[in-house]
């Protein structure tokens, strides 16, 4: 485990990180999702691919090019959470949002714009030292 | 390997912006109706098959210009703020003739209220100083000069500060008059809080601070709603007090030539002033209750669409008839008269001993309204001939100052023992017309003309005759300056004691009706109330219809205790224990799983014939028309159901009947919610500072309590016309609104969208805005039918009553707009009627709208966003969903549902009919004619938005394919390693 640990670039733990914010995303969404109009199942199932196909990439990255198919999932989540919070703010904007921004939504939003920002910055460092020696 | 790295890093990036931009694509896509109409863009373009000789603006603009018609448009909106403001209160202060130098108090001095705080009432262009002007601009205009340490300070607060925060700066130089500003201001999707409308600490000491600094203290009310202001009422330093509203885009300006004297106010209140805002019958009962077993209503809706938010909540109106001044005065007669405990303690708010007092409950009566000058009215002419009551009333200015007068005529009906017997309730005054006279100059006369059906002043009887009855009895028409002053008159001329002030006998006219009648078949005639169009009832008898819509019908008797004047102390309103709903209420709630399916459609139907009919072939042709087979046999299923179950606001072009759809919007409230079509662009505005009219919102109108308060028929017809006008230059065809809910009570969020707490009031401005709207081709949408008189738990929320108080009150503002201007679409309401939803309301939506009232239009829902909104409903009266995009309302119309259920199908079909009819008699087929059809083009949005993600997802995949080649290349060098 050690060696596993030690063997990994800080790419690796960006991802690790992109997962933690996937899974604080999923939680928070789950939550601030039940009471909010326009909540979205495919965030959810966008989410557990992403988080399930970073823990595979970490396990072993296949062609190194875990952050781009972790992306391509929580790129969709992104997407479709940003769609779900348009048709918030637009039914807002014509009073009969059922929710107001409440602090688990809020968590949400920082939850999934940490997940890409980490996800990309994956992509742009080593995941293993190996890659070093190379 | 940093390469590689930078290639990998930046190929992410990429797929990043690429998912976030498929989703973008789709939204759009799913929203390219409503996108054209915000970017003015298009995505059909119409072809003629042969050389276009005829004229296709079947419907044409009026004005010669956009710049000829902005200057109408706020010419117009600058009268409606000068008749719609309303002097109070008046110690001969105002006007202002001479004093420049004032202090403005109030951090409303710089924020005022200009319309609603959300949705699409709001006023647009918020915070463009250039159009929405600023007191300070509007009362300099006036040629006054404002204390600019206060200005510049209150330009600075968020909040109203502490009073003991003011600048003392200035106030010296700057007293010759101190005007305080109070404000509030509601929306959509909530009531105000309770006390809300109560004047405020903060208030109370601004008020005070004006009176240390200045011999000249008046108080402006920029409010939706009537707030309490006894203590400024009973304050003799308090000179003046103004009610200005939602002020619009001129409102500033027109308030500064009200306080200068160079307008004179004519304004009425269009809502009683109680002296406690909670005070009236229908606050007793606001808000709503849980049914007692709201668990097993929940659980008994559908799974996936439920039964709304607010499902399992419900409101009784036990205030029953007794809606604003219509409670206040009629309890005031009694106790004047000494009848029905009305001196009782219930309902006492300020009246001292526990016992109720009139002049203690009530600051201002509906309908009051000062003005600068004296006007004497008299009644010359008072005849009842054929059913219609005409009234001429002479009146006269004896005062100093040009002006303009309201003749407010209202009448009293008799309570008789048949009443008692049989539940009908009777308001002791209500208002049964009105006219504005023109200016009059000193000393000038003029005679105005009042024609009512007495059909508009007969009582919904739901218990005995079942239908709407005129009384055999005295009935007193009498003029007043407001309903309280006309009461008096009547008591005048009854001889009564006790009045609080006495009356004028010679204002009443004394009526008695011989004959009982019963009005179940009445038809109007064109000698009553009309007007431009002056349209009539349908041949169907009126009889109870909402029967199912009072619990002591659904649970039993004496569930609900309707306030009556037979006894104001054991009727008086209060929330009694929840009901528990029974199972066939439940089933009403949750309609969606009972509901039953026709059998399939198989060959019994045709549609999507290749028949090659136009939609202009059908223009002029009755609704009956055969051609239209013809027509809706040409629908394909799909066409059928875009035109009923997409978008927001817009219909979709039917390519294969040549239709090119519409564009709709809401217009309640501060006028039609869009931007200036950019081709009207020039250069330049008529409105200083603003270079493009595609920069402005049209939204620029007053409220409509402040259209109601102009008390002036005329205008108000006008209004329809210019928003009819402003709708060509934003490119609308419907125009959602007026809106024609009550004001059931002070504290409903939407009060400022609706006229006022009189039906009466709401029946003949609605009537004339909606008559207006669709003189030149537009499509007007009165909204929300119906009973949508508050807003809390509004999506499904279900309203209790009896059949006389939805009828007399609720209702009868729509019922002006339907039988009397016959408009074309009407927007149904979110909540329920008893248990049903508005939208699938039969008894509302087909037996009293179309079969009593005569709609020959189409209904479309209020915002579908929640899941009981349901498709099956068009099987039961609705006949569009109005959807933003991922809305849950609508579901369950697809082609398949449709195809396998006939119901459905006649349904969806009926409802195409309905809308095509509505439209090709409209401006919306300005530029068809029988030899053009439309195609299909891509608006340039949409290329971009495709184009971009194209370039996106070829730069991905060369990304990933570059990083691939090279990893292939690294992993041979670590082997060679």
């Amino acid at each position: 485990m050690k060696s596993f640990i030690s063997s990994k670039g800080i790419g690796f733990w960006f991802a690790v990180a992109s997962e933690l914010f996937a899974l604080m995303g999923l939680i928070s969404y789950s939550i601030a999702g039940q009471d909010a109009f326009g909540f979205m199942p495919a965030i959810v199932v966008f989410l557990v691919l992403g988080i399930a196909v970073g823990i595979i990439f970490g396990w072993r990255n296949f062609l190194r090019i875990g952050p781009m198919v972790m992306m391509i999932f929580f790129g969709g989540a992104a997407s479709v959470f940003v769609y779900s919070r348009f048709m918030y703010f637009s039914h807002l904007f014509y009073g009969i949002a059922s929710d107001p921004i409440t602090g688990a939504m809020v968590v949400s939003t920082v939850a999934f714009i940490g997940m890409l920002v980490a996800c990309a910055l994956s992509g742009f460092f080593k995941w293993e030292k190996e890659e070093e020696k190379r | 390997m940093k390469l590689k790295k930078i290639s990998r890093g930046l190929t992410t990036v990429f797929i990043a912006i690429f998912t976030l931009m498929l989703g973008l694509t789709a939204l759009a896509v799913e929203s390219e109706a409503d996108i054209n109409q915000i970017l003015g863009t298009s995505s059909f373009e119409i072809k003629y098959e042969e050389n276009l000789n005829e004229d296709t603006e079947y419907f044409k603009k009026k004005t010669s210009s956009i710049d000829e018609f902005m200057k109408n448009k706020l010419a117009l909106i600058e009268e409606l703020t000068d008749e719609g403001t309303v002097l109070l209160k008046n110690n001969d202060t105002l006007p202002l003739k001479t004093e420049k130098k004032i202090t403005l108090f109030g951090k409303t001095s710089t924020s005022l209220v200009y319309g609603g705080n959300s949705g699409n009432a709001t006023i647009g262009n918020a915070g463009n100083e250039n159009v929405n002007m600023t007191l300070k601009k509007g009362l300099e205009l006036a040629g006054f000069e404002i204390n600019p340490q206060m200005w510049d300070f209150y330009k600075t607060q968020k909040n109203e500060p502490p009073v003991e925060s003011l600048p003392t700066d200035g106030l010296a130089e700057y007293n010759e008059a101190a005007i305080v500003l109070i404000s509030r201001v509601t929306g959509e999707g909530s009531d105000a809080a309770d006390g809300y409308y109560e004047l405020t600490d903060t208030e109370l000491k601004l008020v005070k601070k004006a009176e240390e600094i200045s011999e000249k203290v008046i108080v402006i009310i920029n409010s939706p709603s009537p707030v309490a202001v006894s203590e400024w009422k009973k304050d003799e330093r308090v000179d003046a007090i103004l009610q200005i509203g939602g002020a619009g885009a001129m409102g500033a300006k027109s308030l500064g030539k009200i306080l200068r004297g160079t307008v004179n106010p004519s304004g009425k209140l269009v809502d009683i002033y109680a002296a406690d805002s909670r005070s009236s019958a229908a606050y007793q009962v606001a808000g709503t209750m849980s049914y007692a077993n709201a668990d097993a209503i929940k659980a008994a809706g559908d799974s996936t669409y439920g039964i709304g938010a607010g499902g399992t909540k419900y409101t009784v109106f036990q205030e029953g008839i007794y809606v604003g001044y219509k409670y206040y005065e009629t309890r005031y007669e009694d106790s004047v008269l000494n009848r029905g405990n009305a001196n009782g303690s219930a309902g006492v708010y300020k009246s001292e001993n526990n016992s109720w007092n009139y002049a203690d409950e009530v600051d201002y009566s509906f309908g009051y309204g000062l003005s600068y000058s004296a006007f004497t009215q008299e009644i010359v002419e008072c005849n009842i001939k054929d059913n219609v009551v005409t009234v001429k009333v002479k009146v006269t200015n004896k005062g100093p100052e040009q002006g303009k007068d309201v003749v407010q005529l209202y009448v009293q009906s008799p309570y008789t023992e048949y009443d008692k017997n049989n539940g009908v309730e009777k308001s002791a005054i209500q208002l049964a017309g009105m006219a504005k006279t023109d200016i009059l100059l000193k000393n000038a006369s003029a005679t105005v003309e009042i024609k009512v059906d007495l059909y508009s002043i007969a009582s919904y009887d739901y218990k005995g005759a079942k239908t709407w009855i005129l009384d055999n009895g005295d009935y007193y028409f009498a003029i007043g300056n407001g309903a309280h002053d006309a009461l008096n008159n009547v008591l005048a001329a009854k001889k009564a004691v006790g009045v609080d002030t006495p009356g004028n006998a010679e204002l009443a006219y004394k009526w008695t009706n011989t004959e009982f009648k019963n009005f179940s078949d009445y038809k109007f005639t064109d000698k009553g109330f009309t007007t431009e169009n002056g349209l009539f009832h349908n041949d169907t008898k009126t009889v109870n219809r909402l029967e199912k819509a009072d619990l002591n019908n659904l649970i039993g008797p004496e569930t609900t205790v309707y306030l009556s004047r037979s006894d104001w102390q054991k009727t008086w309103p209060a929330k009694g224990a929840a009901v528990t709903a029974t199972k066939d209420m439940i089933d009403d709630i949750a309609f969606i799983p009972s509901y039953e399916k026709g059998e399939n459609v198989g060959n019994k139907h045709v549609y999507g014939a290749d028949t090659g009919y136009n939609i202009m072939i059908a223009k002029g042709l009755s609704y009956d028309d055969e051609v239209w087979e013809s027509i809706l046999n040409q629908m394909t299923v799909d066409e059928m159901i875009a035109t009923v179950d997409k978008n927001f606001g817009a219909i979709d072009p039917i390519y294969g009947l040549g239709f090119k759809g519409t564009n709709d919007n809401d217009g309640v409230g501060s006028g039609p919610n869009a931007f200036y079509l950019n081709i009207y662009d020039s250069g330049n505005t008529v409105i200083d500072g603003e270079k493009k009219y595609s920069s402005l919102n049209a939204k620029m109108y007053p409220s409509e309590t402040v259209v109601a308060a102009t008390f002036n028929q005329k205008k108000v017809y006008e209004l329809g016309e210019m928003q009819s006008e402003d709708c060509y230059y934003v490119g609308l065809v419907t125009l959602w609104g007026p809106g024609l809910n009550i004001h059931r009570h002070p504290y409903s969020g939407r009060n400022f969208e609706y006229f006022s707490e009189d039906s009466m009031l709401t029946y003949i401005l609605g009537a004339q805005l909606t008559a207006g709207l669709q003189s030149n081709g537009v499509i007007a949408s009165p909204k929300h039918f119906a009973f949508n008189d508050q807003e809390t738990d509004r999506y499904g929320y279900g309203v209790f009553t009896n059949e006389q108080a939805a009828r007399e009150n609720s209702l009868r503002g729509f019922e002006g707009a339907v039988a009397v201007a016959k408009t074309k679409n009407i927007m149904t309401a979110l909540n329920r009627i008893g248990c049903d939803w508005m939208g699938a309301s039969v008894e509302v939506q087909q037996n009293i709208l179309r079969d009593e009232w005569g709609f020959d239009g189409y209904t479309i829902t209020d915002n579908a966003a929640e899941g009981y909104m349901h498709g099956y409903a068009i099987t039961a009266g609705t006949d569009k969903f109005m959807l933003l995009t991922g809305a849950k309302g609508g579901k369950g119309i697809t082609k398949a549902s449709v195809l396998e259920d006939e119901k459905m199908f006649k349904s969806v079909r009926q409802a195409c009919h309905r809308i095509l009819y509505v439209y090709v008699n409209s401006k919306a087929v300005n530029g068809l004619s029988a030899s053009s059809y439309i195609v299909r083009k891509t608006p340039w949005w949409k290329l971009l938005l495709i184009n971009i993600d194209v370039i996106l997802g070829c730069v991905i995949a060369l990304g990933v394919v570059g990083y691939i080649a090279g990893y292939d290349k690294d992993k041979k060098e670590v082997v060679e390693e």
